[in-house]
């Protein structure tokens, strides 16, 4: 038995892997960074540790529908990232068996970021493949915008 | 007729220029045919010449050595392979002494010509024969120019023929562009301006190309269309003419006519009005006379009138003084009736007086009663009001204070009601806050159990009651909140009630002022229509008082109006007496007044008669004159209208004879005029 973390995205519902997981909360102190694209809306500064913040619903091009916004802190290829999600659900446990590849055309997600869909009792669970969200570039971009950030703070104190 | 003019146009201006153009080329090729004949046929001459004179030197310079070794047989043998050539006729060799040595002949026809055309028919080219310096004899060579002649004659006549034949190319080009391009649009042009000639006017010019021709055309085209305009104009006006001028004469004529009738019947006024002199002359003599006789008449009456004028002013001054007396006591019978008649209803009225100052006396005591009875009730009314009205309403008034100071009070309590739910609402949202960071620590907390794997597994249970907890206390937040916000919204619906309430009190207590100061006005109003009764009563007494001395001088005016009646009618009486008299005496003096009156008018009226009547005369008299003097201004007057129609006849059978040679013109012109279709 496989487990992911289940969040919402406007009306859908998405898992991601546990082990990428470390910890969920509501974003504070995001600060703006010039010359990023649309869905790098900003840095997150957590335990003295800068965190970039990816807004998934600008990435995966799911309509916002913000109610409550939460803020999924996971390990990735360029360090610890921010995924600002609607609303993060909990744990949640499949069979990786019955992952199945989604179909063409599946709602308004980007079909290259699913690692494939399951089905729990009515709703039907997107799983997200994080190697592809984060492409190598973008890695690069987030280091860049980490490295602004820090660098504008040791001007600052100098 | 049409067709041969277009012929004529085609052949005068295609036909001539060509023909001019031929006859230019001829002229300018004749003198250049001739230059080159002679210049040609004397360059042919030269190189026959020369042709000959090499056939002798060939021949001279092989005969020397032949002559000088006697080998005269191959002499012979080379002259005649030279004679072989067609332009030599002969060749003859002689020796020192002039004796011929052999001699060769070619096989043409020797002829002679004269034409100075050609070369000379035949000539001779001569040469020495000679070794070094010594002499052998001579050769003499005669040929002929019928070969030059030949070439000549094809050179000059071949060009010519070719020349020719362009030409008459060139020509023909010329002659059929000239007949296309304007022949042929002069030649339609002439035709139609032949038909316009020949009086057609309805020839249509038609559309042509070219500069002039179409200019050419467009004018004539114009000149047609106004042309024809004129004509149709000068048609019409012709015949108008031709109309009106038979109308004029036909008129004139009639005019004439009546001239004449005029004429006689003036003649005959002028025979009349010499009658009607005579007579007038007649009537004016007899008139004078009448005018006589009346004029002793009038003298006469006049006498008559002037006594009988004295008479009557006499008489009329008797009349009066009768008439004047008569009047007096007539007057003086109308004024004691008039006297009599006033004393009567001075009577009257007495009594009338005395009978309305008791019904005054009467109304007035009516009105003493009720002023007293109505300042009674207004005492009353004053009384109620100032006890019972201003008291209530000074209740109503601190009742109604009363109850704003509750309804303030209650509002207060209700806003502070509304503020505390307002603080629930604040510490819900705190617990709202609390209850999703427990949910995220769960979420937190379980993420940590699972990557802690079996050791994890106690601490995973853990982080699941946390997070049925955080939801649970989510959802009674969630229902405490919406009862607040149900409470707050029921508050301010509380609000809302309680402030329309106030403003219906103040509503309220604002018309219970009114009502106050209505209240105080009432009582003011009560006070003073009491005061007003009591004065009207007052008043009336004392005017009771006076009616009272009214009456009792009204009963002192009636006695003494009683008595003046009495003497009244005594006066009356003896008056009406001495009318009587007087009144016969008037009917006497008038009745004669009358008749002397009626003599006089006669009289007056017989004079004014007979003045009329002498005015009459006079006026009759002057009038026969004046007739008389405008009957003979009227006789010359008709004398000179006769001399006139005379003359007047003279001129209007002048005038006629004017007409009539006028419309023979006209008729003359409107033949013309018929020539030209339209």
């Amino acid at each position: 038995m496989e487990q992911s973390l289940a969040f919402r995205l406007g009306q859908t519902t998405l898992g991601l892997d546990i082990n990428a997981a470390v910890e969920v909360m509501t974003p504070f102190g995001v600060k703006a960074i010039p010359n990023m694209p649309d869905y790098i809306p900003g840095i997150m500064k957590i335990r003295g540790e800068l965190v970039p913040l990816i807004d998934m619903r600008v990435r995966l091009g799911v309509e916002p529908r913000p109610t409550k916004e939460r803020a999924i802190i996971v390990r990735s290829i360029a360090g610890k990232v921010g995924l600002l999600v609607d609303e993060v659900f909990g744990i949640m446990k499949f069979d990786a068996g019955k992952l199945r590849k989604p179909p063409v055309i599946f709602l308004g997600l980007k079909r290259r970021y699913l690692a494939g869909l399951y089905g729990v009792d009515d709703d039907v669970i997107a799983v997200l493949d994080m190697n592809e969200i984060l492409s190598s570039e973008e890695a690069l971009l987030l280091e860049k915008a980490r490295k602004k950030k820090g660098k504008k703070k040791g001007k600052k104190a100098s | 007729m049409a067709s041969s003019g277009r012929r004529v146009t085609k052949n005068s201006i295609a036909v001539s220029f060509t023909l001019i153009i031929i006859f230019i080329f001829i002229i300018c090729q004749g003198p250049l045919w001739l230059w080159f004949l002679f210049t040609q046929k004397d360059k042919f001459g030269e190189m026959l010449h020369e042709r000959a004179q090499m056939s002798a030197r060939m021949i001279s310079s092989v005969a020397g050595d032949y002559i000088g070794d006697g080998n005269i047989a191959s002499l012979k043998k080379t002259i005649d392979k030279i004679a072989e050539d067609e332009i030599i006729l002969s060749i003859k060799v002689f020796d020192m002494n002039g004796v011929l040595v052999t001699s060769a002949f070619s096989r043409v026809e020797e002829r002679d010509s004269a034409s100075p055309l050609y070369i000379s028919w035949r000539n001779t080219a001569r040469d020495r024969i000679s070794v070094g310096t010594k002499e052998f004899g001579m050769v003499e060579v005669s040929y002929s120019g019928a070969k030059a002649n030949n070439a000549m004659f094809w050179l000059l006549s071949i060009p010519p023929i070719a020349q020719a034949f362009v030409f008459a190319l060139i020509t023909l080009a010329i002659f059929w562009f000239t007949y296309l391009r304007v022949g042929k649009p002069i030649g339609i042009l002439s035709e139609r301006l032949e038909r316009i000639t020949s009086g057609d006017l309805t020839v249509e010019i038609p559309e042509m190309d070219g500069k002039e021709i179409e200019a050419i055309a467009d004018g004539l085209r114009y000149l047609v269309q106004r042309f024809s305009a004129t004509v149709r104009r000068m048609h019409s006006l012709a015949s108008n003419v031709m109309e009106t001028t038979g109308g004029l004469s036909s008129s004139f004529k009639n005019s004439m006519e009546m001239v004449k009738k005029q004429s006689t019947s003036t003649d005959e006024i002028a025979l009349s009005l010499k009658g009607s002199l005579e007579s007038q002359k007649k009537i004016s003599d007899s008139t004078e006379q009448l005018s006589g006789i009346s004029g002793e008449n009038v003298s006469s009456l006049m006498e008559v009138k002037a006594s009988e004028d004295e008479i009557v002013t006499h008489m009329a001054s008797l009349y009066d003084a009768t008439e004047k007396s008569y009047t007096i006591v007539s007057d003086m019978v109308d004024t004691t009736t008039s006297v009599n008649e006033n004393v009567q209803r001075v009577l009257a009225s007495v009594e009338n007086t005395s009978a309305s100052v008791e019904e005054i006396i009467a109304s007035v005591k009516e009105v003493e009663s009720s002023a007293r009875e109505s300042s009674r009730i207004a005492n009353d009314v004053r009384e109620q009001a100032a006890h019972n009205g201003v008291v209530t309403v000074g209740k109503a008034i601190t009742g109604m204070s009363e109850i704003t100071d509750k309804v303030t009070y209650s509002v207060d309590i209700v806003g502070r009601l509304g503020k505390r739910s307002d603080d629930v609402q604040r510490i819900l949202s705190v617990m709202k806050e609390v209850t999703d960071q427990t949910n995220l620590l769960s979420i937190n907390a379980s993420i940590l159990a699972e990557q802690a794997g079996e050791h994890g597994k106690g601490f995973s249970v853990v982080a699941e009651e946390m997070r049925e907890l955080s939801e649970k206390t989510g959802a009674y937040t969630k229902d405490i909140a919406g009862i607040i916000s149900m409470i707050k919204r029921e508050i301010s619906d509380v609000v809302i009630a309680i402030t329309e309430g106030m403003r219906f009190v103040e509503e309220g207590s604002l018309l219970v002022y009114d009502v106050g100061e209505t209240m105080s006005a009432i009582l003011e109003a009560a006070h003073e229509s009491a005061n007003m009764t009591k004065m009207i009563e007052r008043s009336t007494e004392s005017q009771v008082i006076a009616l009272r001395h009214v009456e009792d001088s009204v009963i002192e005016v009636n006695t003494m109006s009683l008595e003046m009646n009495k003497v009244m009618d005594k006066l009356f009486r003896s008056t009406e007496f001495i009318l009587l008299h007087i009144g016969e005496v008037k009917e006497v003096a008038e009745t004669t007044k009358q008749g002397i009156f009626e003599q006089s008018e006669g009289v007056k009226s017989i004079a004014q008669n007979i003045e009329i009547t002498n005015e009459r005369v006079a006026v009759i008299n002057e009038s026969a004159t004046r007739q008389r003097r405008l009957e003979e201004g009227l006789f010359s007057e008709v004398e000179e209208i006769r001399n006139a129609g005379v003359w007047i006849l003279s001129d209007m059978e002048r005038v006629s004879n004017t007409f009539s040679r006028l419309r023979e013109d006209v008729d003359v012109l409107k033949r013309e005029m018929g020539m030209f279709k339209v």
